[in-house]
């Protein structure tokens, strides 16, 4: 073979090999993207919307996200659970998909987003390790979902800024903050998407009038503020009210964090400083979001148990306690469950007029029976009860 | 899609076709496999795969 013959060959011969790594690396994230997970809406849910609903400009775009309502049979207050602010952190997805299938309202009215930044639900966080899924076990198989990002994905809202600067404070904040949805709070109209989305929620507590808002949220055990209810100044005595019910009567801490004035765009913060509901950041342990611990596989996100936390722990380097039962993602969804039901608790005493009256599984439910077991078999339920986020 | 975003596509696509042009025009097989690498995130960015 000639010299400029053979040249040919080998660059169509690198091209293929780029094409294979192109279909190799691309296709799981593209197929990922697009995933559906599949959810069987229990008898509580009357209803299912969108986002967009409260801002219609969200409409179409990737911002846009369900929310599923659950009126009980009496008037009552209102309660807008968050999940999915951060995409990470798995408790709090599975937390709603949870509540979607297993809660059931008796008088007011729970609103539950599983997927608040559904942009960031879209892949993961780039060069993090993590898989593209997290399963957990039922009777009737593995349940399939999909592993996000702290952030909307750059796909959607690019490029970063060199420093974000918050609205309406003017706070610089760090440039990857931009594509925070838990630093954009309240949001303006004709912001960026995260900011869109934040307005639109905005929106929403406004219009709807809104009595409490709960952002669900994990942090690693190495970092201060986990293990806790982040409460504004109007929130703290429901919190401290929560905080101490779990600890008497579940035996599990989540002690109270006060929200700082000082440091803007986040829910726990702008909600209660730019509407009239009571809002509260919830903080489940988890150690998947650990730099120092191991592999990020499925277990590590499930069963909670890292050697290398381990160590750090008997270093006394942790903010909770770890044994040999892990943060298991029982331990995480029943503890976010139970703080949810304590608030409200806490929140029915203070306004009877407004009251809050649902059931859910609690965190020794959750516990014992396993977190398979609250999921039912989509093969199983009718067509007009499956759900797809 | 914000003219920004829509302005880096653009510049992603400009890149990939002088990446392109120069893969099939140097004769170094180094900067051949250089080019190859260097030009897959800027297609998973085109496709929007990534």
């Amino acid at each position: 073979m000639e010299v400029g013959a053979k040249m040919k060959w080998i660059k169509w011969l690198i091209l293929a090999v780029l094409a294979l790594f192109l279909l190799a690396g691309g296709l799981p994230i593209l197929m990922q993207r697009n995933y559906k997970e599949t959810l069987v809406m229990g008898d509580g849910v009357t209803r299912v919307f969108k986002l967009s609903d409260y801002f219609e400009p969200l409409k179409g775009t990737i911002g846009d996200t369900n929310i599923y309502e659950f009126k009980g049979q009496a008037e009552g207050g209102k309660m807008l659970i968050i999940a999915g602010t951060h995409e990470s952190e798995v408790s709090a997805m599975v937390t709603a998909f949870l509540f979607i299938e297993n809660l059931k309202t008796e008088a007011g009215t729970v609103y539950v987003i599983p997927h608040f930044n559904y942009s960031g639900s879209l892949g993961t966080q780039p060069g993090g390790g993590y898989p593209l899924y997290y399963t957990i076990p039922t009777p009737w198989g593995e349940k399939k979902f999909r592993l996000g990002d702290r952030g909307l994905q750059a796909l959607d809202q690019w490029p970063d800024p060199d420093v974000y600067v918050h609205y309406p404070d003017g706070q610089l904040l760090s440039y990857i903050d931009a594509r925070n949805t838990n630093r954009t709070w309240p949001g303006r109209p004709n912001g960026t998407m995260g900011e869109r989305i934040t307005y639109a929620a905005m929106e929403m507590i406004r219009n709807e009038k809104i009595d409490v808002v709960i952002d669900l949220h994990e942090a690693e055990t190495m970092f201060p503020v986990t293990n806790c209810i982040v409460a504004p100044e109007r929130s703290k005595n429901y919190a401290v009210g929560a905080a101490l019910y779990v600890k008497g009567r579940e035996k599990f801490e989540s002690h109270v964090e006060p929200s700082p004035s000082n440091f803007r765009g986040l829910s726990h913060r702008e909600v209660g400083d730019y509407s009239d509901a009571l809002v509260f950041l919830l903080e489940a342990p988890c150690v998947h979001l650990d730099q120092i611990s191991g592999p990020k596989t499925n277990d590590l996100m499930i069963v909670g148990k890292d050697p290398f936390i381990n160590v750090a722990a008997e270093k006394g380097l942790l903010f909770v306690p770890i044994d040999e039962r892990g943060w298991t993602i029982e331990r995480r969804v029943g503890q976010q469950s139970s703080v949810i039901q304590e608030i409200v608790n806490q929140f029915n005493r203070k306004n009877p007029e407004r009251k809050i009256l649902f059931t859910a599984p609690k965190h020794a439910e959750v516990v014992e029976k396993g977190m398979g077991t609250f999921f039912k078999d989509p093969g199983k339920a009718a067509e007009s009860r499956i759900a797809y986020e | 899609m914000d003219w920004i975003m829509l302005l880096y596509y653009v510049m992603s696509a400009i890149i990939v076709i002088v990446m392109v042009w120069n893969y099939f025009k140097t004769k170094d097989m180094q900067k051949q496999i250089l080019l190859a690498i260097a030009l897959l995130p800027f297609l998973l960015r085109l496709l929007r795969w990534k």
